[in-house]
């Protein structure tokens, strides 16, 4: 089940709040404050089954242990019941608050690629337009100056020169068109990291045979924005290029997990670690490790790194669901403040 | 004889100025050859074709207003002798093929003018066609290959523009499912991984412009 820990945490909570309340004799105010923490906490995490179960819980708790239900002189007190909803309607909308501007943060992190898209588009079509244009017309009055030049070696030399320019304005000319297009030519991610794996083991002068490298997928691979999947390529091509290079490793590990809330990568490493002080300043940009955490922050990726001298590191890429793959966040939660309009979702994962 | 009536007269169409200033420097030093004209993009190219009757045009595709391809198709269209070489940055297979269609005798890239150029202008005002083995391969390359239908060039259009499925459903008025299947079809079409893989085979074929 989806969030089963969620659940099982806000059981775990409210059983310890009801028991340090009864000991403390805490005020039903007090315990009721504690009890929302725990029903939000749930509602967020998990599924819409378990957010109802932890509030009826929740309820039962807080009538039977906390409120009188009746007053000294016998009657009904009126005031378990509005407790019991005013208790209920308040974590209902501080969930859906909260689910809110979480889902108003991925937008605006989805919509950041989009502008990224955009943006290098647009200079792929500047530089086209401007920088490689001129270029080329400048070639053209070199070579009518070079037809000027009498035979011999002024004339050579500027041939040369010009053919090698002729190369220069060609890998300009292709880099131009890279921009526009991804740096990973498929969209599949273990794909991408499988080749960049093959290509860093490749020939090196290795006085040591090269690391045994795997890729495991797990989960239903799914569709990654471009520009969110350039960054994720551009990460695990740093930290396995640290295993390949520096680590000397003999085994590496990546493994891509393909959550219906999470999108991870994990690269590890059996070599020789990196100092842990070095880890968290990241020294003079060594490892490029600073280079990932900005390019993971970019993404609202949270990057992880575990490393000690002698027993290898590790490298965890975790991205939220909805941002990852460009969806709503899941299905379950309070439904009256999800938007009306949603497209229909495939029931994967 | 004398000199001027030999001399092959040229008109240079190219929206940007450095390039055409390039061109004029390479033909200056020709002695069988003269820029009699210069336009900015097609339609200039078109009204200067008209007043000069020139007897080789330098076409550039990508122009502001009126492209290569359509100024290209309205002058052959009036004057089927034309010969028109077209001058561009890419070899994209596609890209030939339309400017071929709409009368080009010659296709050059832009990278290899210096070299190039001259010889290219005499041979086709001598009646050949001339195309450069970099772009005659691509060409080749892609021959049998089904073509994408003009819908699935503006899906694809639409793809490389960052749009998702449902923007482009929205845009051409078609649904989501009708769209995933175009995608499909284009993927196949094309031999393409996925979408970006996709765009990146158009960009490269010239099936669309940066």
């Amino acid at each position: 089940m989806r969030g089963a820990a969620h659940f099982f945490f806000g059981i775990i909570g409210l059983a310890l709040i009801t028991f340090a309340a009864l000991r403390l004799n805490l005020q039903p105010g007090a315990v009721s404050l504690l009890y929302l923490i725990i029903v939000v906490f749930v509602s967020l995490g998990a599924g819409f089954v378990s957010s109802i179960a932890v509030s009826l819980i929740a309820v039962f708790g807080l009538n039977y242990f906390f409120i009188q239900r009746y007053s000294s002189s016998g009657a009904r007190n009126p005031l378990d019941i509005v407790a019991t909803v005013a208790f209920l309607i308040t974590a209902w909308v501080i969930t859906g608050m909260v689910a809110r501007v979480r889902k108003l943060t991925e937008a605006q992190l989805i919509l950041r690629f989009e502008e990224r898209l955009a943006e290098r588009t647009r200079i792929a079509r500047e530089l086209h337009d401007t920088l490689l244009q001129s270029f080329q017309g400048l070639m053209l009055h070199f070579q009518a100056v070079n037809d000027l030049l009498p035979p011999g070696k002024s004339k050579e030399a500027l041939e040369n020169v010009l053919n090698r320019a002729d190369q220069a304005i060609v890998e300009g000319r292709d880099a131009i068109q890279n921009l526009r297009s991804s740096t990973t030519n498929t969209n599949e991610l273990a794909q991408a990291v499988a080749a960049l794996g093959e290509e860093l083991a490749g020939p090196r002068d290795g006085e040591r045979p090269p690391a045994t490298f795997r890729v495991s997928v797990e989960g239903i691979p799914r569709d990654l924005h471009p520009i969110l999947r350039d960054d994720i390529y551009r990460i695990a091509r740093e930290a396995l290029r640290n295993a390949f290079r520096h680590a000397q490793a003999s085994k590496i590990e990546a493994d891509i997990t393909y959550g219906e809330r999470l999108l991870r990568l994990r690269i590890r490493d059996d070599g020789k670690g990196i100092d842990p002080k070095l880890l968290d300043a990241g020294r003079d940009g060594h490892w490029g490790l600073p280079g990932m955490r900005e390019r993971a922050q970019q993404i609202g990726a949270q990057l992880d790194m575990w490393s000690e001298v002698g027993a290898g590191t590790e490298v965890e890429l975790r991205i939220p669901g909805p941002v990852a793959y460009g969806t709503s966040p899941g299905r379950g939660r309070f439904p009256l403040f999800r938007k009306k309009k949603e497209a229909p979702q495939e029931a994967n994962g | 004889m004398s000199a001027d009536h030999a001399r092959i007269r040229i008109l240079s169409v190219d929206d940007h100025p450095l390039l055409r200033e390039g061109v004029a420097a390479l033909l200056a030093s020709q002695p069988d050859m003269t820029l009699i004209a210069e336009a900015s993009n097609g339609r200039e190219a078109v009204e200067q074709f008209r007043i000069h009757r020139p007897d080789i045009t330098l076409m550039d595709l990508q122009m502001p207003e009126m492209n290569g391809v359509d100024a290209m198709m309205a002058i052959c269209g009036e004057y089927p002798a034309a010969r028109i070489i077209v001058l561009t940055t890419y070899a994209g297979d596609v890209q030939v093929l339309r400017a071929l269609k709409a009368g080009a005798r010659g296709y050059l890239l832009k990278g290899l003018l210096r070299k190039e150029l001259l010889e290219t202008i005499r041979l086709v005002h001598a009646g050949q066609k001339r195309m450069v083995p970099e772009v005659a391969t691509e060409l080749a390359e892609h021959a049998a290959d089904d073509a994408l239908s003009v819908r699935e060039i503006e899906v694809l259009r639409l793809i490389s523009g960052g749009n998702a499925n449902k923007e482009i459903a929205a845009q051409l008025s078609i649904t989501e499912e009708t769209v995933k299947g175009h995608i499909k079809n284009i993927l196949a079409k094309l031999g393409a991984n996925d979408r970006t893989h996709a765009v990146t085979i158009g960009l490269k074929r010239g099936i669309i412009d940066l």
